[in-house]
């Protein structure tokens, strides 16, 4: 024997007899908490024995396979597999004594596994030939097996492998109308929780809860329930103790209930646990939600398909599809489909006619705004179940409803938009399956309407919004089609109403626009280098729009350069005196943004100067500043406009006071606009003064005002 | 791992072991021995996207979401104990601990405060609506209140990202997106999920394009949002100086290439692209027909009221949003801002309700007269409540209401719901639910099922789990469902 299977070989004979030590003063023998981790090692080890028993067994079994003597192969196979065993063996010891485990596998696992890991111990022992080992060995493995399979239920549950197949012969459960909330929610927790130890052969604690007789009679604790009080009922105790307590069930290996369903079973008895309620009658409260919960898991729902013909093919499906003709299976589990139709311009009638391939499957058709004639309805006729038929917005006037009183399916028609005429309405009323007709917007008098519905009490005629004539509506103002207030030089100032019939005066003289004087708007108006335009817009039948007011800058030329000799607001620099000439506006409220500078102990004092070798004539000057009385922002109190050859030489062309607002006005960005005499000047000086005082109106009177400009305008 | 290189080790390795064992053992012993032992989740199998579930009640949506939420204690929660107790002390056996906002957590008085607008009961139901709707009021027979609601946000940006994603952080797919993954698109020339926004009078608050994300899903079930201008979908026209078959061939020749690089790289996105290419020069035909409000009857105008003239109003959205649906998109998403009333609220109410009113109430009777209503659900509401105490002074004529998650009203009407019924009530200081709770999972829930899907079916996978619009919650609340 070499020295290494010496050592093995003492070292399985050590192990045996610590075995035996344990096996035999079991009651005795405390497990130091360091030895309980060896212990814990036993499921990852236990594989090796089992590996290796087995694969010794098959060697000897299939030794014919081989030329030449496995005897020496399979005995130091057999040394492993007794050394494993025996220590697999030892490390299962050490852990049964933790203790938790279900008693009954727990004696047969142990003893099993003892008896594996002695017989390969014998095996090692005595020198057995190749032929008498084979029944040693099968029984070795059959013992092997059996301990695996106890061991396996401790710690998988019984029944672990069986389980899912046993849930398929079982469950599909359909709910009918008579099922009661007992038999739909609350039998099946038990079952598949409690069942396997408390049924008529097993009865733990002498409880049986197979059968509703036995479930009321209890176990050796006493009854299970007391109707309308969980808190003192034996079932939810059991259920709600803290996992570790002995007393919780089900038993901490095995496998739990989740909260719902405790909190059900915790509902049910306080509404009472009535054993007779139906699940489908039972009231619309937070117990059905639960119950609802339980049943979801447990039962498949019923979902009846609603249609019974054949399916169409996937293929004939998707041929059928087009971006110009949608075909839809209603559902996964229903054969009917669903037919809408797209893009009048690219309507042809074989898109319809195409559609016979399905004509068994198809229940909802769409034709809306479809150019189909009357013609086409002789295509619908063959679509004979046909529920629903949308005919909105097309051209049909109703001569072809005759052929559509042969659907015998046929219950609801739309014909809101069309020219239907009361004559091809009783035709298509003859079909005796409709329920509802859509006619909103169709040629039919109220007398017409009231005699279709007399004939035809069956239908219901939906003829759909009626606007009051009494009603007078204020008008929408009128629509500003220009981008944004800044216009390019030439470019006018458009408008437009949407309304049909609807005229927009205008004024630009700062009026309000009135219905006798002010002039109607018929094409694109001339802008001025700074104008305001007011709107309203009148039509008869309705009440004249509000007052709308618009302000347009111009923008013509730009100066090369910009400099300033103030200083702007810290918190508002913008991007210095280049701000004032980049073509960035800003928002009317948002100030933080760069294309915004503002002044308020100082004033703006601004020079511009243009290409002295091709200076523009100039008559125009705009500051466009933020109008904001909310946030102090107002009109500069006086503006000043200075030109010439230099900065040195310059004189006065204008000055202004901007009118100040005398109330809370809307937010926005408006012009001081100065006009002087045409003329080339390179070098032009603004200067524009802060509000000293804020207006009377204003809490904050004694405050000074801010000037908050983005943008100089040149013209 | 990188999704990309995710995607090209589906097509190979993972791809054909799926099919192998899924194919193969359903194939030798599925069907033989149990039927369905082998058939795997239904929600694995990609080719079911694009069809319903089971057979839908609506088929499309249009939300008009109230952003800010406005007060349901002057619009549709009745509680004249608010008005009996007006300037009391709200109990605190009623406030129960709940968390204020940082902007009424700084006050020392919490004083109940009543409804400055007068209640009355309308229609069969008797459903109470209060003075400034007076439009609604007149089709609550249509509609189904949901007086239950309740959120777990306090603030807009969580709760209206809640509402629309099923999650208050972003980046998750929303409402609209979940149901173009699921339901595909109706109409192959416009977006299956639509957007559009308008301003109130009153104080707003933002909305951002991530709540109308597609989040993990593929980037066609993205919200296209229409701008509010004449024309409704920005860079749709050809350039100047392109003629029809110029953009023809252009296209074509672009899918060329990128079918190309589709090949190479087997990145789906491309895949995406080249629909949304196609898709947009249908689309040059599709948005100007729907766009064009002058063809309008006058009564329609009248109907919807003549602010639905001005491009972008909450109205003329209203108006889109009729004509959009009509056309086959599955989600329009309306956004109306300005509910937000922490002040000011006997002012700035009046003028929202003003806006949102006449125009809501004629989506319904419009989508009524044309026969679509029974398969259109519409769903009209905010992100969360208002609290029945007054955020700052309270004087006689005027007061705020702060955010209050526990309870606020919505509600539905048309496709699959109940008509005429209010569901869920809350106490008498209108602060708790204490009936039929319904939570923002279940509100999504409900939503999916009405149009033919299994919220716990509708599922997609992203970073190693299943993700679903209601995440691991939401219950279908059966009781609204006709």
């Amino acid at each position: 024997m070499t020295l290494f299977r010496k050592i093995i070989s003492y070292a399985v004979v050590a192990i045996q007899i610590l075995i035996l030590v344990l096996l035999i003063f079991e009651n005795e023998v405390q497990v130091p908490l360091w030895l309980q981790s060896v212990g814990r090692v036993h499921p990852l080890f236990l594989h090796l024995p089992i590996g290796i028993i087995l694969i010794t067994a098959i060697l000897v079994f299939l030794e014919k396979q081989f030329t030449n003597s496995i005897q020496p192969v399979v005995e130091f196979f057999l040394l492993l597999s007794a050394f494993c065993a025996s220590l697999t063996t030892f490390f299962g010891l050490l852990l049964s004594f933790e203790g938790g485990y279900n008693d009954d596998s727990l004696i047969f696992h142990k003893w099993f596994g003892v008896g594996v890991s002695f017989i390969c111990w014998m095996l090692i022992s005595f020198t057995f030939s190749l032929k008498a080992l084979k029944p040693l060995l099968a029984l070795g493995a059959v013992l092997l097996i059996v301990t695996g399979h106890f061991g396996a239920n401790l710690t998988h549950g019984e029944n672990f492998i069986f389980e899912p197949l046993s849930r398929i012969n079982n469950s599909p459960k359909t709910l009918t109308d008579s099922t009661t909330l007992f038999s739909a929610a609350v039998e099946p927790i038990f079952e598949s929780k409690c069942y396997s130890c408390h049924n008529e052969q097993k009865a733990k604690g002498r409880l049986v809860l197979t059968y509703v007789d036995a479930i009321l009679k209890g176990g050796k604790h006493g009854v299970l329930w007391k109707p309308g009080d969980p808190a003192s009922s034996l079932l939810v105790e059991r259920l709600t103790l803290p996992l570790d307590a002995k007393e919780h069930m089900p038993p901490k290996d095995k496998p739990q209930l989740s909260a719902d369903e405790i909190n059900f079973i915790s509902e049910w008895i306080a509404s009472g646990a009535d054993l007779k309620i139906k699940y489908k009658n039972m009231p619309d409260d937070s117990m059905r939600i639960s119950a609802e919960k339980i049943v979801r898991r447990y039962h498949q729902e019923a979902s009846q398909p609603i249609y019974t013909f054949e399916f169409a093919s996937n293929d004939k499906l998707t041929d059928l599809n087009t971006p110009y003709r949608t075909v839809f299976q209603l559902a996964q589990n229903e054969p009917a489909v669903q037919v809408d139709f797209y893009l009048a311009s690219f309507y042809k009638p074989e898109f319809l006619e195409e559609l016979q391939v399905i004509k068994n499957q198809l229940v909802s058709l769409n034709l809306s705004k479809m150019p189909i004639e009357d013609r086409g309805l002789k295509t619908v006729a063959v679509f004979h179940n046909l529920e629903k038929l949308i005919l909105n917005s097309t051209p049909i006037t109703g001569e072809g409803f005759s052929s559509l009183t042969e659907l015998k399916q046929l219950k609801s028609v739309s014909l809101a938009n069309t020219k239907v005429t009361v004559d091809a309405m009783k035709t298509l009323a003859k079909n005796k399956a409709l329920k509802e007709i859509f006619i909103w917007n169709v040629p039919l008098s109220s007398d017409d309407l009231a005699d279709l519905r007399k004939s035809f009490p069956g239908i219901s005629w939906d003829t759909g919004f009626q606007p009051d004539p009494a009603e007078k509506l204020k008008l929408s103002s009128a629509i500003l089609l220009n981008d944004g207030q800044v216009l390019k030089p030439g470019e006018k100032i458009s408008l437009k109403h949407n309304l049909p019939g609807a005229i927009i005066r205008y004024t630009l003289n700062g009026d309000k626009p009135d219905s006798v004087s002010s002039p109607i708007y018929q094409k694109p108006i001339d802008a001025a280098a700074y104008s305001i335009v007011k709107t309203k817009a009148y039509k008869d039948g309705w009440t004249s729009s509000g007052v709308n007011e618009y302000v347009f800058f111009v923008n013509g030329v730009k100066p090369l350069k910009a400099e300033l000799k103030t200083n702007p607001d810290k918190k508002y620099q913008g991007e210095g005196a280049l701000t004032l000439i980049d073509d960035k506006k800003g928002m009317p409220d948002f100030y933080r943004d760069p294309s915004w500078m503002a002044f308020r102990d100082e004033p703006l004092e601004a020079y511009f100067y243009f290409d002295v070798k091709n200076v523009p004539t100039v008559s125009s000057i705009t500051l466009s500043y933020a109008r904001n009385v909310y946030a102090m922002c107002m009109p500069p109190a006086e503006m000043e406009l200075w030109g010439g050859d230099n900065e040195k030489q310059l004189k006065l062309l204008a000055k202004v006071k901007p009118e100040q607002p005398t109330d809370y006005v809307p937010v926005r960005i408006e012009g001081a606009n100065l006009t002087f005499s045409p003329g080339k000047y390179p070098c032009l000086k603004l200067v524009a003064t802060p509000l000293a005082k804020l207006p009377a109106f204003r809490k904050e009177k004694k405050e000074k005002g801010w000037l908050m400009v983005d943008e100089v305008f040149f013209n | 791992m990188n999704e990309f290189f995710e995607n090209r080790l589906s097509i190979n390795r993972r791809h054909f072991l799926g099919k192998l064992s899924v194919g193969l053992g359903s194939a030798a012993l599925g069907s033989l021995l149990i039927p369905g032992l082998f058939k795997g989740d239904p929600e694995d199998s990609s080719a079911l996207t694009g069809v319903a579930h089971f057979a839908p009640k609506a088929k499309r949506v249009i939300y008009l979401f109230q952003n800010g939420a406005p007060s349901q204690l002057e619009s549709f929660d009745y509680k004249p104990m608010l008005n009996k107790m007006h300037g009391q002390e709200l109990p605190a056996s009623v406030r129960m601990g709940q968390r204020l906002t940082g902007m009424t957590s700084g006050q020392s008085k919490f004083p109940l405060v009543g409804s400055y607008f007068k209640f009355q009961q309308h229609g069969q139901s008797g459903a109470w609506v209060s003075e400034i709707f007076p439009h609604m009021a007149k089709i609550v027979d249509e509609l189904c209140f949901i007086k239950s609601m309740h959120t777990e946000a306090i603030n807009h940006d969580p709760a209206l990202t809640f509402m629309q994603t099923g999650a208050q952080q972003g980046n998750r797919p929303s409402m609209g997106a979940w149901l173009s993954y699921g339901l595909g698109s109706e109409n192959k020339n416009l977006p299956a999920y639509c957007v559009l926004l308008s301003r109130g009078r009153g104080n707003g608050q933002g909305v951002y394009s991530k709540l109308w994300t597609n989040g993990f899903l593929d980037s066609v079930h993205q919200g296209v949002q229409f701008s509010s201008g004449e024309e409704p979908v920005l860079y749709l026209n050809d350039p100047a100086g392109t003629d029809k078959a110029g953009r023809r061939r252009m296209l074509d020749n672009l899918a060329a290439l990128n079918q190309k690089s589709f090949e190479t790289f087997g990145d789906p996105e491309i895949l995406t692209r080249i629909q949304q290419y196609e898709m947009a020069f249908r689309m040059q035909t599709a948005v100007p027909e729907l766009s064009d409000i002058s063809k309008e009857p006058d009564h329609v105008i009248k109907m919807y009221g003549p602010d639905c003239l001005v491009p972008g109003s909450y109205a003329a959205n209203c108006l889109l949003a009729r004509k959009l649906s009509e056309s086959g998109v599955r989600f329009v998403q309306l956004y109306h801002q300005g509910w937000d009333q922490h002040g000011n609220l006997t002012g700035e109410m009046p003028l929202q309700a003003q806006d949102a009113d006449r125009a809501s109430a004629a989506l319904i009777l419009d989508l009524k007269q044309r026969g679509l209503l029974d398969e259109t659900l519409v769903i009209w509401g905010g992100e969360f409540g208002r609290t029945n105490y007054c955020q700052g002074d309270l004087s006689d004529k005027n007061y705020g209401r702060d955010h209050h998650p526990r309870a606020y009203t919505i509600w539905m009407a048309g496709g699959g719901v109940k008509k005429g019924i209010t569901y869920g009530e809350t106490d008498e200081f209108g602060y708790n639910v204490i009936k039929d709770p319904v939570h923002v999972n279940d509100f999504h829930a409900t939503v999916l099922n009405l149009l033919g899907l299994d919220h716990e079916k509708l599922t997609y996978k992203h970073l190693g789990r299943r993700y679903r619009l209601t995440d691991v919650s939401g219950h279908v609340i059966k009781p609204i469902i006709a």
